[in-house]
């Protein structure tokens, strides 16, 4: 899923930025305060792991602002602010998560995917769909009781998908979720990437409707 | 004075003991007076009574027939009982016992003697009722005077409920509305001083706020890299360089924890040029020190504080200058001068940095806090793209 990282220190966002990246995930990291309403307003993310601390001004009057104007982009607040008020308030001010500095990149990334879950509507992790048991949670498919190993791209691309609930998404909205404004993409990477999906989770399961996208079936 | 008393108590009880003496000795007076219009009015009746008795015993009445007043005793000199009272020839004479006034006519004399004892027994009758009126007078005084003194310390009463009920954590100001002038100036001092420690605890919460802000985030991204190792992915080198920055922001802050916790500073001769080299070998990078070609810059202060000041000054133009750093000693000063990119600003504030900065924040804060300790005067200034901090040394030195 594609992630936007808001976090002004440059050593911890790259670290955790290639952190989400290796786990499959699409991430723009900025930081500031500014970089992050430009990013925000033009791709449309799963969800956002947001510092409060920015140089530009709060992290917290950009998440009420964006949830003013009716955004509803699922946020982690990830900050060394560690009291309960500092947590109330992040969370009434719209956040849903908090995180505090110092936390275990695992955990960021498993609360990440939580709050996109339940953006999506699909508080479950376990999914089944025609043969198979999709674990949301841990990253896992298998069909019966054997495990399909996915890449980390393969599983962004089912991911984005299931959160679909059989919506066609096109290959422009699957490009926006799989990649970040600064990643190389070759123009049939979704092409190649739902091929492989096919070979391993079956070819029935995804459908190609023609000029439209791609949608479970 | 031990134990607790109270304002409205010790009022009461020096006004009442003013008006008790006052009352006492009014009294005394009054009585003194009474006794002295008592025993003229009954020495008025007993020559008036003389003078009767003498004009009776004139017309033929015998001595038993002449009416007498209470208490009176009569002689007559024909009488060959002797008086109860030494005999005088005055008109008016008076002994401890007795009060006698004596007629004389015709070789003719009366004396009637009125006891000593009846007359007091008179006056006591008189003051008796005197005082007792004015007991239950001086009660309502003292009751008067009891709640006039408490409605009076009414608003000092009130101030000092509202400061022993507030919460301890209440820093709002105390109201002044309907306060006296002579307590107005206390809320107002207090209210100064609720004040400072709104502003203090304030300045604490931040500092704590931007302290761990400071520390969690390199221990996040230390985190961040060993997961990254853990996962076959990242260097020990990136774990290192959080560390490092952990590191240094955990120095700064015991530093400033050690120039904040008012330890006297010591004063004991300190040579800047070898201080100065010292400091500086500690750097990894070469920097020019101008000791003006003497071997010795000799002043009075504390070697530990002035080489945490230096180091904080050479680690900040370090950062965030763009060119060589010279430090320079002089007969009473020492500087440390960079160069910086143009619009370059000296940030004071605690925690206060430009973005992208890797720096802690804290270092003039540290260098500020010391030279107020060791009473130097810092001057900073910026000009173009030339940086100059400049600490100057209240006394010459020595040698």
């Amino acid at each position: 899923m594609r992630i936007l990282l808001v976090e002004d220190a440059a050593d911890l966002g790259a670290a955790i930025a290639d952190h989400l990246r290796r786990a499959g995930h699409a991430v723009d990291h900025v930081t500031t305060r500014d970089e992050a309403e430009a990013a925000w307003d033009v791709a449309d993310y799963a969800s956002v792991l947001l510092d409060l601390g920015l140089p530009d001004g709060s992290g917290l009057d950009l998440l009420r602002a964006r949830r003013r104007s009716g955004d509803r982009t699922p946020v982690v607040i990830a900050t060394a602010y560690d009291q309960i008020s500092d947590r109330i308030a992040g969370l009434d001010a719209g956040a849903d998560d908090y995180v505090v500095k110092p936390y275990d990149p695992d955990e960021v990334e498993a609360r990440l995917r939580a709050v996109a879950r339940r953006a999506d509507g699909l508080a479950a992790s376990e999914i089944a769909i025609g043969p198979l048991v999709i674990d949301r949670a841990r990253a896992r498919v298998r069909r019966g009781d054997v495990e399909i190993r996915l890449t980390s791209r393969e599983w962004a691309v089912l991911d984005a998908l299931v959160s679909a609930r059989g919506r066609i998404l096109s290959r422009t909205a699957l490009e926006e979720r799989l990649f970040a404004f600064d990643d190389d993409i070759a123009g049939n990477a979704v092409e190649v990437y739902i091929s492989r999906l096919r070979s391993k989770i079956g070819r029935e399961l995804i459908e190609t409707r023609r000029g439209l996208g791609y949608a479970l079936s | 004075m031990t134990g607790s008393w109270t304002l409205a108590g010790r009022l009461v009880r020096r006004i009442l003991a003013i008006v008790v003496t006052g009352w006492s000795l009014a009294m005394a007076l009054g009585l003194w007076s009474l006794a002295h219009e008592i025993d003229e009015l009954l020495d008025q009746g007993l020559e008036a009574r003389a003078g009767y008795a003498l004009d009776l015993l004139g017309a033929g009445v015998p001595a038993e027939e002449i009416p007498l007043g209470e208490g009176d005793v009569l002689w007559v000199d024909e009488a060959s009982a002797p008086a109860p009272w030494p005999a005088d020839a005055a008109a008016r004479h008076s002994t401890l016992s007795w009060h006698v006034h004596r007629a004389e006519r015709d070789g003719l004399a009366v004396e009637i003697g009125q006891s000593s004892a009846f007359r007091r027994e008179e006056f006591w009758e008189s003051a008796g009722a005197f005082l007792v009126l004015m007991v239950p007078l001086v009660l309502i005084v003292a009751l008067t005077v009891i709640l006039t003194v408490r409605a009076a310390l009414g608003p000092a009463r009130r101030l000092a409920r509202s400061i022993a009920t507030r919460d301890a954590v209440d820093l709002t100001p105390l109201s002044v509305e309907g306060l006296p002038g002579e307590l107005r100036p206390v809320a107002l001092s207090m209210n100064d001083y609720l004040a400072r420690i709104a502003r203090l605890h304030m300045a604490e919460r931040a500092f704590a706020a931007n302290a761990a802000h400071e520390l969690r985030t390199p221990l996040a991204t230390a985190r961040a890299e060993t997961t990254a190792l853990r996962d076959g992915h990242g260097t020990v080198a990136q774990v290192d360089r959080a560390l490092e920055r952990l590191t240094r922001i955990v120095d700064r802050l015991l530093q400033l924890a050690r120039a904040e916790a008012g330890d006297v500073a010591r004063s004991e001769p300190v040579d800047l040029v070898a201080l100065a080299r010292h400091v500086l070998a500690e750097f990894p990078t070469s920097i020019a020190l101008d000791d003006g070609d003497v071997p010795r810059r000799t002043v009075r202060s504390d070697a530990d504080l002035l080489a945490i000041l230096l180091r904080n000054l050479v680690a900040n133009a370090l950062e965030h200058g763009t060119g060589n750093v010279r430090v320079r000693v002089g007969a009473a000063h020492l500087a440390v001068e960079n160069r910086a990119a143009e619009g370059a600003a000296l940030r004071s504030g605690r925690f206060d940095k430009g973005h992208a900065s890797q720096g802690t924040g804290l270092g003039l804060t540290i260098v500020e806090t010391i030279a107020t300790q060791l009473g130097l005067v810092l001057d900073r200034s910026v000009a173009e793209d030339r940086v100059l901090v400049a600490l100057r040394f209240p006394a010459t030195p020595t040698s």
